[in-house]
Order: C-alpha cells, then sequence, then structure tokens
C-alpha cells in the first residue's frame, strides 16, 4: 500500500509545501486559478485545497527550491513585480504563493507569448498582465505601483542592469530581489561562475545577498541569486537615470 | 524648487503638489474599457480637461515632472517642457499616489493588455510573423503525418484498407489546408517584405522576419548574423554552423556541396541589403538583387567541383 502523502508547509511562504518523495524533495503552492493546472502539471489533494506540483524542470524557481535555496520568497498577501512572465508557468506559482490577498504583475514584451499570459491572467484572480519592455521602467510606472518583490527571469544581456532598474524604481524599502540569472545570454567570453561572480558584485552595492544557488541540474548555467534591498540601492546611480540607459541591445553590450 | 508631478495610476491621472499631495486627479475614459482604449491609441493621448486646466495653473508649468514618456508626450504636444525627476523624489511620488482596489486595477490592466496585444496584433508585420509561425508549425505537423502513413500497414483486410482510406483522407485535406496557408504566407510576404521576398521566395523571407522579431531587427543585423539565423547550433570559431533559416534558400542545393557556405554567405550579404531596403529606405530593389545573386550562383558552380 502507498504510504500517505505528506505535505509540510514551507516556514518562509504558507502557500508553498513541500513533500518528501522516495529519493527527492517535490514542492507544491496551493492552487488559485480555476480550473486549477494551468500547463499539465500535477495535482494533489492536502487538507482541503487542491496543490500543484512546481515543476523544477519548467521552473527555475522551482528548481532553486530543489536545490535548496534559502533566500526570500513571495509570501502571503505581498505586491511581486514579476519580469519576464512569459506564458506564465512561474507567474502562476508565484501567484499562488501570494494568495489571494496579493498581486503579481506579470511583464512581457514579446506578443505571442503575452497573449498566452493574457488568457491565464484571465483565469488567475491575481495576475495583472503588463505588455512592456523591462528596459523601460518608466513606461509602466503607471501600470505598477510600489512592490514588495520583484522577480526577474529575462534571459538578456543587461539583465543585470534592468534589474537594478526596476528594483530601484519599483521596491519598496526592505524590498527583495529574486534574480533567475542565465549566464548562456550573457557572452561567451566568461563562464558562467565568472558572470556569477559579476552578477553578484553588481548587486552586493544595494542588497544583502543569500547564497547564489547553481539550477544544475534542471537549468545548466543558470543560478538564482537574491536578497532584501539595503538603503544604498535607492540612492541616485552614478552614471544615467533610472530609465535612460540605451534600449538597443549592442549598445548595452559595447558600453 | 521641487517640481509639480504629473503621473498615471492605474485609469486615473494624478496631478501632486511639490509636496506629494494630490491636488487634482481624474479619470482617463468613463470606465476601464474607455480608459484603457485612451490609452493604448496610438499617437499622442489627449489629456483631461481637468488636467490640462491644473497644469496650466500658475506654478505648474514652469516646474512639471512627468516621467511617464506618453504623458511626456501629451504635454509637449501642448507646448510645455517637463523637467527631470530624481529618483528619490520619483519614489516618493510613485508611493504618494492612491492605488484603486485589487478588483478596479486588474480590470483596467487586462483590458489595456487586450487593447494593446490587439493592436501589436493588427500590424502587417506582426500577422506575418504569426502566419509564418502556424505554416511552420503546420509543416512540421504534416511531415510527421506523413511519415507515420508511409508506415502504415496495408493489406488485404478489408479492416485495414478502411483504416488507411481513412488516414489518407486525413492527409489530403491536412495538405490541402498547409497549400492554402503557404500561398497566403507568400502573398503576405510579398506585400510586407517585397525584397527580400523576391530575393528569397516569401516562404524564407516571412521566417526570416519572423525568426528577428520583426522587419526593424532584421533590417539592424549584419550579414553574419543574418546567415545563422535559426541555427541550432552555437556559433563558435572553427567549427559552427555554416546555416540557419538560409541553408533552404533559393538554388542553394543546386550548387556541388562545397560551395554551399560560399553561397550562403552571399546570400546573407543579399538579404541584408533587402531587408534594409525593405525596412528603411522602402525601395524596390528585388530584382538587381536576384540578379546579383544568379551571376554568384553562376561564378560558383563554374567553379566548384
Amino acid at each position: 500500500m502507498r504510504s500517505p502523502l505528506r505535505f509540510s508547509p514551507s516556514p518562509d511562504s504558507p502557500n508553498l509545501f513541500a513533500r518528501k518523495e522516495e529519493r527527492r524533495v517535490t514542492h507544491w503552492t496551493t492552487a488559485l486559478g480555476e480550473p486549477p493546472a494551468t500547463h499539465g502539471e500535477r495535482l494533489a489533494g492536502f487538507d482541503g485545497v487542491t496543490l500543484r506540483h512546481f515543476d523544477p524542470g519548467r521552473s527555475k524557481l522551482a528548481a532553486g527550491l530543489a536545490n535548496g535555496w534559502e533566500g526570500p520568497l513571495p509570501t502571503s498577501g505581498e505586491r511581486w513585480l514579476y519580469l519576464g512572465a512569459a506564458a506564465g508557468t512561474t507567474t502562476s506559482h508565484v501567484a499562488d504563493m501570494v494568495g489571494a490577498g496579493g498581486v503579481v504583475y506579470a511583464m512581457e514584451r514579446s506578443l505571442r507569448p503575452f497573449l498566452r499570459l493574457l488568457t491565464l491572467s484571465e483565469r488567475y484572480p491575481n495576475i495583472l498582465p503588463v505588455l512592456g519592455d523591462a528596459r523601460r521602467p518608466l513606461d509602466y510606472l503607471g501600470s505598477v505601483p510600489p512592490v514588495d518583490g520583484v522577480y526577474v527571469d529575462v534571459a538578456q544581456p543587461d539583465q543585470v542592469e534592468l534589474a537594478l532598474d526596476n528594483a530601484r524604481t519599483f521596491l519598496v524599502s526592505g524590498g527583495r530581489l529574486l534574480l533567475a540569472l542565465k549566464t548562456a545570454s550573457m557572452g561567451r567570453s566568461r563562464n558562467a561562475p565568472e558572470h556569477l561572480a559579476s552578477a553578484t558584485s553588481a548587486l552586493g552595492n544595494g542588497f544583502d545577498l543569500f547564497r547564489p544557488v547553481d539550477l544544475a541540474p534542471f537549468h545548466r548555467r543558470h543560478y538564482l541569486l537574491g536578497g532584501e534591498a539595503t538603503r544604498a540601492l535607492f540612492r541616485e546611480p552614478a552614471g544615467t537615470p533610472a530609465g535612460a540607459r540605451p534600449t538597443d541591445r549592442r549598445a548595452a553590450r559595447r558600453s | 524648487m521641487a517640481p509639480a508631478v504629473l503621473l498615471r495610476g492605474g485609469d486615473r491621472l494624478f496631478g501632486l503638489s511639490p509636496e506629494f499631495k494630490v491636488s487634482v486627479s481624474t479619470s482617463l475614459g468613463a470606465n476601464a474599457e474607455r480608459s484603457a482604449e485612451r490609452w493604448a491609441e496610438e499617437g499622442t493621448v489627449v489629456l483631461p480637461a481637468e488636467i490640462a486646466r491644473w497644469v496650466n495653473g500658475a506654478g505648474i508649468r514652469a516646474a512639471l515632472a512627468a516621467p511617464e514618456p506618453r504623458l511626456k508626450d501629451a504635454l509637449a504636444a501642448l507646448g510645455i517642457a517637463v523637467v527631470a525627476l530624481p529618483l528619490s523624489e520619483l519614489r516618493r511620488a510613485h508611493a504618494a499616489i492612491p492605488r484603486a482596489p485589487p478588483a478596479a486595477q486588474r480590470d483596467f490592466l487586462i483590458e489595456l493588455a487586450r487593447c494593446e496585444a490587439a493592436m501589436a496584433i493588427s500590424s502587417p508585420v506582426e500577422a506575418l510573423i504569426s502566419l509564418a509561425r502556424e505554416e511552420a508549425r503546420l509543416e512540421r505537423a504534416l511531415g510527421r503525418e506523413r511519415s507515420a502513413a508511409s508506415e502504415f500497414v496495408t493489406g488485404n483486410s478489408p479492416a485495414l484498407l478502411r483504416h488507411d482510406e481513412l488516414g489518407q483522407r486525413f492527409l489530403t485535406e491536412f495538405e490541402e489546408h498547409h497549400r492554402a496557408v503557404s500561398a497566403e504566407l507568400e502573398r503576405s510576404a510579398g506585400e510586407v517584405v517585397p525584397n527580400l521576398s523576391e530575393l528569397l521566395g516569401g516562404r524564407l523571407a516571412a521566417q526570416l522576419v519572423s525568426s528577428a522579431g520583426g522587419i526593424a531587427p532584421l533590417a539592424r543585423m549584419s550579414a553574419s548574423r543574418l546567415q545563422l539565423l535559426g541555427a541550432r547550433r552555437r556559433p563558435s570559431e572553427g567549427h559552427g554552423p555554416r546555416f540557419g533559416l538560409l541553408y533552404r534558400s533559393p538554388r542553394l542545393a543546386d550548387l556541388p556541396t562545397s560551395r554551399w557556405a560560399a553561397y550562403a554567405r552571399s546570400v546573407a550579404a543579399l538579404s541584408v541589403i533587402a531587408a534594409r531596403a525593405d525596412g528603411i529606405t522602402h525601395g524596390r530593389i528585388g530584382s538587381a538583387l536576384v540578379a546579383r545573386r544568379d551571376r554568384r550562383f553562376d561564378e560558383l558552380r563554374r567553379r566548384g567541383r
């Protein structure tokens, strides 16, 4: 006979559950949408609520959890800004974590994934879709209020800079940043650990960083970084003001 | 002196005094739907009368900040220059705006997203990209179905024959649908990127546009980058890929294999010129480019073994 399913709530986020399986720990979030499954994930019932499997192969945040991420997570009642929401797989889990009292502002730039995000947000009560370019935070200043956390998963060469820009503009003081760092899109002149080191030093001024987590084997050459904003983050940046950086990728790489 | 600030919060516009107190606020439109349409519209936003009056008020006009580019443009249309806002003041102004309850915000943002998406997808380039992706998907599916059909066991058994007939009927209808979509793609590409279509054929031209994400990015691209668009392998010195989508460029297969890379380089160079004509100068140079392509083809065939 199968042993009864045991879910234990995570201490960091009440809507996140962990379950010990034979060889590993899986993570689950309470489903908010109706119908619960958004992308064909496993479902489970526990204590009267439906839980959705948070698949580390499909989501960098889940991979971070599976690899022992100890830093901040979205918790219930918070407002989060999610950059690079794509079709909304991870976004829906972040929305689960902030629960019915919280809101996720889901930003996506490219149209086709955005259309899927739009259909998802129509049946998810707390996902608000925003079509825009994460490099220009001022474009959606009016749509997104100050938020408790910023989650960045954009796979662009200047992902660290745009994460900083958005954090400066939108984070409340003491807000948190989660950055899924894709080193493969940051150029091949340096290897992944070198990219990680440069990202940590760029973020280190503005954030109390937690220990970064390597997302292998689920996502190779990816890392999950994050931490709490310090007051230094909101000081005037030395160079350009927020939102005034070049939008051209090649110009960004040159500088 | 600190400037007054004009900011949007969801579907409302707020005029903030230099002390970040709300001195005027008004909705963009009568309801969420109207506001979203108004904000998503092309061209400059027309500011509601109340805001225009406030902006022109004493002391406001001299020092006014509007960080949002759309509002900046709207003010410029009224002949008002805006000042820059330092980060700390931007954050204070942003925090000072009262927020609508989440349900109302949601109505507006979903409506806005719908308007913006509809507007973006109604442009001919976006329609071409959708069509190109649809065609590529159909082609893959058709290939799968064809190979499945070719492996089907038929014999004299009536049951098997009946089954095969059903499969064949599906395949014919599927092929017909694919042909219709391809024809539509060719036609649409001929309108949107005429030069590139003349040089490469509509299908390949559309795929290049789709892979680059638009005509503008394609026109900005270097020939070496365009040559590898759609390549599955990673570029590297020495043993990188030589073709991406251009593997299917016209007449490539008629050359000896040893000349393929040279031909692909030339075609890429000509394609970039065509893309720039389509995206920037809007001239008609397609036939000249085809002549150059064919000249290069003949040259390579003479030299090749």
